[in-house]
This record gives structure tokens, sequence and C-alpha cells, in this order.
């Protein structure tokens, strides 16, 4: 059993103009859907990162130079990422099709963990 | 994910309005924008972090926090100066204000005066408050008033801008004040909203009960707050508990609006009937009877009977009789009339329908045309029945109910 990084790639814009009963809405639909995915047992951890987009470090050392994060104006930042067990890309894959995030124009960045000679 | 908490329905809707009401307190409405952006935001970080966090033990104390966070990042952005305690580090804790259920339906209450401000028109009021006291976003706000979400748009944005110019702040006025000049236009507002949840049929299914227990939920706090509990506020919480009492039986299966008289009575809601009652007993006993206290009286006379034929139809024309005389409107004479027909028969409501000043200015509207159709339809009149009711059908604000009418017009029509 493999082990897959699931990043949750998503426009910062697309939300923003929800009503809060719509709000309320998208978030019942993205729980129920992790609730689903938890009841496997094939989920171990998720975690959302902040939205301030964080930082990037460039350059050479001794001369790194830090940046904030792209968030504000990016039309593509990770929002959230989780980890998901299977025996195959295939598999995975087949676990994430009806993710709402493919409602909302996210998409999903799917990576294996390598293991090799663990 | 350890995610046990089950979501309150409505959460985010009132939860907005709350944070819009304490946050406002806290900093003034001349900053209402950068408030409402904040609890957006708040809004916004819970439906993105929930999911996969999980949904806090305590998630109005999370929005709360979110929120004040959010408002003191824009207030830095904007090098506004920060009320004192937002200049201390934003803590984990919801602070103690927030915890007080009294304190809420003070900032609640001094939210809704802030929206009945009375250099506002009627129209301008209701819209302000379901925008910021019922959550609305600015295209739910014209699903609920019918209108179209471009001029809805425009009027909030006049509304604020007129308030922002006189520079009115959520605080309640003196209770003098506050009861003689801005309690009738606040209970109209409540009324109104309830009337937009109850009446309309074109909007989001969700939409139509949310409306109508909002307004009954700001009733219950009015009635409840001594700077409001006046014998008219009383009055309307009484009509919209006996109206809403109704609610269960109004809406068919197929979609359709039932008509009271083929109402299933044994589905209308007793506990609601109980308070409605409740409430009756507490507006007794002022100097004024207001238009709720009749309609009220109205409403309670239908409540208490087993079905049409056990209604003391004359008793609610007398009571019309009061209202049209009191508080004369189109629809009290509307209604007058189909009382009349239950009390004295068709010919008669026909004979005073057309021998009533003002109905003509309601021809433009569905309920004058169903009424008339339903007139002829009694007395045999088969003809002028379905031309009425082709009428009511063209003004239909729904294909639902355009349908209902079609359908009278075919059976008039016999075919």
């Amino acid at each position: 059993m493999s082990e897959f990084v699931v990043l949750l790639h998503e426009d910062p814009g697309v939300f923003a103009r929800l009503s809060p009963a719509e709000m309320q809405q998208v978030l019942q639909k993205y729980r129920a859907w992790f609730e689903k995915l938890g009841a496997t047992g094939k989920m171990q951890v998720s975690k959302k990162l902040t939205d301030e987009g964080g930082r990037q470090l460039r350059g050479k050392r001794g001369s790194i130079v830090v940046s904030d994060g792209p968030f504000a104006e990016a039309k593509d930042v990770v929002a959230g990422l989780f980890i998901v067990q299977a025996a195959s890309y295939d598999e995975a894959r087949s676990l994430l099709n009806d993710c709402p995030h493919f409602d909302y124009d996210g998409w999903i960045e799917l990576r294996q963990i390598d293991s090799m000679g663990k | 994910m350890t995610d046990n908490h089950a979501l309150v329905a409505d959460l985010f809707r009132h939860e907005s309005g709350r944070l819009i009401a304490l946050l406002l307190r806290r900093v003034g409405a001349q900053r209402l924008d950068a408030v409402e952006d904040a609890v957006q935001d708040a809004l916004l970080a819970a439906m993105r972090s929930w999911p996969l966090r999980g949904i806090p033990a305590n998630p109005q104390a999370w929005l709360f926090t979110a929120a004040r966070n959010a408002l003191t990042d824009r207030f830095k952005r904007a090098r506004f100066e920060l009320p004192e305690e937002f200049a201390t580090e934003p803590s984990q804790q919801p602070d103690l204000a927030f915890a007080a259920e009294e304190a809420l339906h003070d900032d609640l209450l001094n939210l809704i005066v802030y929206c009945c401000h009375p250099s506002l028109s009627h129209a301008a009021q209701l819209a302000l408050t379901l925008r910021l006291a019922c959550g609305l976003s600015v295209n739910e706000v014209a699903g609920a008033l019918l209108a179209a979400p471009e001029s809805i748009a425009q009027r909030i944005v006049r509304a604020k801008r007129e308030l922002r110019e006189l520079q009115v702040d959520a605080v309640l006025p003196p209770v003098r004040e506050l009861v003689e000049q801005r309690l009738p236009a606040i209970l109209q507002t409540i009324y109104l909203l309830f009337d937009a949840g109850y009446l309309s049929a074109n909007h989001e299914l969700w939409l139509r009960p949310a409306l109508c227990e909002d307004a009954l939920r700001l009733a219950r706090i009015l009635s409840a707050h001594p700077a409001t509990a006046e014998h008219a506020t009383h009055a309307l919480a009484a009509l919209l508990h006996l109206s809403a009492a109704r609610l269960p039986a109004r809406v068919g299966v197929d979609g359709w609006p039932v008509p009271l008289a083929q109402q299933d009575r044994s589905k209308w809601d007793q506990a609601l009937i109980a308070a409605g009652f409740r409430y009756m007993d507490a507006a007794i006993g002022g100097d004024v009877v207001s238009r709720y206290h009749i309609e009220a009286a109205i409403a309670a006379e239908h409540a208490s009977a087993g079905s049409v034929e056990a209604t003391n139809w004359h008793e609610i024309v007398r009571l019309y009789d009061e209202l049209c005389s009191l508080y004369p409107s189109p629809v009290a004479s509307l209604n007058r009339i189909i009382a009349v027909r239950y009390a004295h028969g068709a010919a008669a409501a026909l004979t005073e329908f057309a021998a009533t000043d003002g109905l003509r200015s309601m021809d433009d509207s569905l309920i004058y045309h169903a009424t008339l159709g339903e007139l002829y339809r009694a007395l045999g009149e088969q003809g002028r029945a379905a031309d009425a009711f082709h009428a009511a059908a063209n003004l239909a604000a729904s294909t639902a109910l355009a349908d209902l009418f079609r359908g009278r017009e075919r059976l008039a029509r016999g075919h």
C-alpha cells in the first residue's frame, strides 16, 4: 500500500462573492465528502494551509530573498492537503473522483510519496 | 479529524448578522464596509478550513475571533485607528461580552434600529435589514423582494451612503424616541420580512421558511427586550406566530400554495398557535389598537376554528371593517371581500367588490383577479371566472402559480 499526497489547488477568487448561506452549503458538501473518505480508513492526515500565501525563499545561500506568497493576486494556490492510502495512482484517483473541489473550479495535484528502500 | 459537531442550519446566515452587529457596536457604523468585509472573510475562512480541520467545538466563538482578526488586519492596512480592545493581541478566547445572550440582543436591536432609520424609505429599510441583519447577499435580497438584483444593489448602496453622510450610528436612541418614532418602522420591517417569506413563491425553497423564521426570531427579541416590549410589538409577535403556524399546511406536495379553505388543519403547528395566544394576552391593555392587534385577532379566529365552516366569519368581517377604517389599504379591503364571501355569500361579496373604492388600484395584482375569479365561479359565471383566472395567471410571479391559475381557467372553460 502506497501513500499519496493530495494537494488542493484553488482560485481564491471563486468563493469571494458567495453569500453566507451559499458558503454553508459549500462547507457542508466538502464536509460530507471528507466524512465519507474518512470512513474508508484511507485518509490519514488533513491540513489546511493559512490563507496569506506563506513565504517563498529564493536566491543563493548567503543572499536568500524572502517574498510573500502569491495568495492575493494568484489564480492558483494550494489551500489544503491530505494524505490517502492507495495501491496505485488509479486507486488514489478513484478516491477523489467525486471531490466537490471539482465543482468549484479547483484542481487536485496527486503525488506519490516515495517509499523506496524503506 | 475529530469532527463530531453538527452544523446548525442557517448558522452562517445568522452569524453574519450577529457578527456585523457585534463588530459595528465596537468600531462604529462609519466603518460598516470594513465590518461587512471582515465578516465575509471570517465565514470564507471557516468554509475553507472546517472541512479539513474539523468543526470547532464552539463555531460561534471561532467565527467571532476570525472576524475580529480580519477586522484588525483591515484597520491596520487602511490605517484606521483601532478601538482599544482591538489594539491588544487578538485572543483565542471569545471575549466575555460575546457570551451574553442579552448583549447579543442589544447588538442586534441596535443594528435593526440602524437599518430602519427614518431617513430611509420603507423599501430601503427592508432591503438593508435583509442584507445586514438576516445575512442575505444582494441577489438573495432581490429574490426575497422579487426585484432586480441591480436595483437592490443600488438601493442598498444608496441607503448606506445616506446613513454614512448623516453620521448615523448603530446605537439605540432614547427610549421615548425609540418607541414613538422608530418602533413603527421596525415593526413594519419585520412584518414585511415575514411577508417576503410567506407570500413570495419564486425564490429558492430554503429562503421562504428562513425569512419567516427570522421574522419570528426578531419579533421574539423585540417582545422580550425592555426597550421595545410595547403592546404593538406583542401584537406583531402574536400575528406572526399565528400565521407561521399555518405554514406546514400552506405548501402542497407539488410546491403550490394551498388556500386557507383547503388546508389540512391537523398540520397547523399547535406550539406556534399557543405562543401566538400568549403574545395576544401580552398585547392587551394599551390605549392604541395597532393594525397588528386587529390582524392578530383575525389570525386567532382562524387558528381556533376547526374548519372553514366552523369559522366565525361574521366576527372576521367585523375585524376587517375595523382594520379598513383605522388602517385602510387595498389589501385589507380585498381580504375583507373574501371574508364577506364566506359570511354573506358570493353575490354580496361581488356587490361590495364593485362598490369598494380603492380596489381598482389593485387590478395589476394577482390576488385581485384571483378573488374576482373565485367570486364569479361561485356564482356560476364561468366565462368571467375564466377571464379573471387568465389575468391572474399572467400576473403570477412563478411558473407554479401561473400553472395553478391556468388550471382553474381550464376548469372554468369546461375543458
